[in-house]
């Protein structure tokens, strides 16, 4: 009798384990996260616009980033010494397949880049200072000094990059722009970036005591036509 | 009723043996009518000696061996049965006129005839029709599953659509920005989301899996026969532009 109590007692027991789920094979896989930078039921698609203005400044920077790395643009660059000297660039392409004009004290220095290739036309003082002849085009690796000296101003993502690192808030969505205020509450400047479609940048303006800088992004996504010089 | 007092009936019942004798009177001072008397009637003395002042009437007696008439069973208690011919019914009712209430004998009911055990048996047996139902209910409509997931991708975001019944679903990330699987269920309305695109949540490379929420522990998988079994649906974004580059 008594052991017969304990049978049915053990049974009761082991129903009320299974009924409630306390035993039994526990879920295996365990499930998809859900974002955690972002909170989803903020977003409104007619007015969210891509979502960019819903992220953190530094999400933002890196979703930036990640939609330049891909789409070729022609880019203009400024670099104004606080001396007065400037720097010019006119930059097409990505950062893989490009043509840059670099202009510098009222010289010019011309660089194609095609993939592991490079053909650099140098300004008489590159020219002194790399020991090439100035004028004359110099077929060059792409990882060249004569190509690498400029870096990062020949790549617009790596430029974006190293210039938005102190990026510290996000501006009102007002005329489809978007802005990434860069250092202590935009002190330092802004990144104006396009609030529809894809993440691209329009214009970046930074000043500090070093100088100036103001980049200015067009044709987003048009392959430039680069081709190396025929005696390459 | 058959202890009914003795009535006059009997005295006057015309047997053979106590016939009722009618005499009549011999002198004219036999004229008296007789009286319920024990005694006989008196005669007058002699004073009386006028003609008959009544006319002789027959004079009832009761039979020999009766004794005297009696009308009524007792002193107080006369009959009117006596001067007619009909049934004596007595005034009084002899026998009880409410039915006697016989006790129902005690028994032990067993305890599946109580009211309160046949009531439960009875919603016992209804919640065992309900349960059929619903199995048979649940065998005839197997799960939601989604089903037809296309997406349309535009500048802002990507919009998600596909068909299946009004139930939760979970809508999955697969290869995106943001991991390899990335739950974005909350962007789910009815049967379509909006998926913002630059928001680290979906990318060219990714591919979307939309299944009902019930199958929401199973791993996530683009095999096609996963898709099936947990009733789940996926759509690649670059199949998408690929297709509308197309047009």
């Amino acid at each position: 009798m008594n052991s017969r109590r304990t049978g049915v007692a053990a049974a009761a027991v082991a129903a009320l384990l299974v009924l409630s789920a306390c035993s039994g094979p526990s879920a295996g896989p365990t499930p998809a996260p859900s974002p955690t930078w972002i909170d989803l039921s903020e977003y409104d698609a007619a007015e969210s616009g891509s979502g960019l203005a819903l992220l953190s400044p530094a999400d933002a920077r890196d979703e930036i980033l990640r939609a330049m790395a891909t789409a070729p643009a022609t880019t203009s660059i400024v670099f104004r010494e606080a001396s007065g000297r400037t720097l010019d660039i006119a930059l097409t392409g990505d950062s893989d397949r490009f043509t840059a004009e670099i202009m510098a004290d009222g010289e010019t220095t011309s660089i194609v880049v095609d993939g592991a290739e490079a053909a650099v036309r140098p300004s008489a003082s590159v020219a002194a200072s790399a020991g090439t002849i100035a004028g004359e085009v110099a077929c060059v690796a792409a990882g060249d000094p004569l190509v690498t000296r400029w870096a990062p101003l020949l790549d617009a993502a790596a430029l974006i990059a190293e210039m938005t690192e102190d990026a510290s808030g996000l501006g009102a969505p007002a005329d489809g722009t978007l802005e990434l205020l860069l250092g202590e509450d935009g002190t330092a400047g802004a990144l104006e970036v396009a609030a529809s479609g894809a993440a691209l940048p329009i214009r970046l303006v930074r000043s500090d005591e070093a100088g100036s800088l103001e980049v200015l992004f067009t044709d987003w996504g048009q392959a430039p036509d680069v081709a190396l010089p025929p005696d390459c | 009723m058959s202890d009914s007092p003795p009535t006059r009936r009997r005295a006057v019942d015309p047997s053979p043996s106590g016939a009722t004798r009618i005499v009549r009177p011999a002198t004219p001072a036999d004229e008296i009518p007789l009286a319920t008397s024990a005694y006989a009637p008196r005669r007058s003395p002699g004073l009386v000696t006028g003609t008959p002042a009544f006319a002789p009437v027959p004079v009832e007696e009761p039979p020999a061996g009766l004794g005297p008439v009696q009308i009524g069973w007792s002193a107080d208690r006369t009959s009117l049965a006596a001067t007619s011919r009909a049934a004596i019914r007595p005034l009084e009712t002899s026998s009880d006129v409410l039915p006697e209430l016989v006790e129902a004998p005690e028994k032990a009911r067993p305890l599946w005839r109580h009211p309160a055990s046949i009531v439960s048996m009875i919603t016992t047996f209804v919640a065992l029709l309900a349960l059929g139902a619903f199995i048979v209910f649940g065998l005839l409509n197997p799960g939601a599953a989604a089903s037809g997931l296309a997406l349309e991708v535009g500048d802002d975001n990507v919009r998600a659509t596909w068909s299946g019944p009004d139930t939760p679903y979970q809508l999955v990330v697969v290869g995106g920005p943001g991991g390899d699987e990335l739950d974005i269920s909350q962007l789910v309305t009815g049967t379509e989301a909006w998926i913002p695109r630059s928001a680290g949540l979906i990318d060219e490379r990714s591919c979307l899996v939309v299944r009902p929420a019930a199958s929401e522990g199973e791993p996530v998988s683009l095999d096609a026969d996963a898709l099936a079994a947990q009733g789940a649906t996926s759509a690649c974004v670059a199949e998408a532009e690929g297709a509308a580059a197309d047009e």
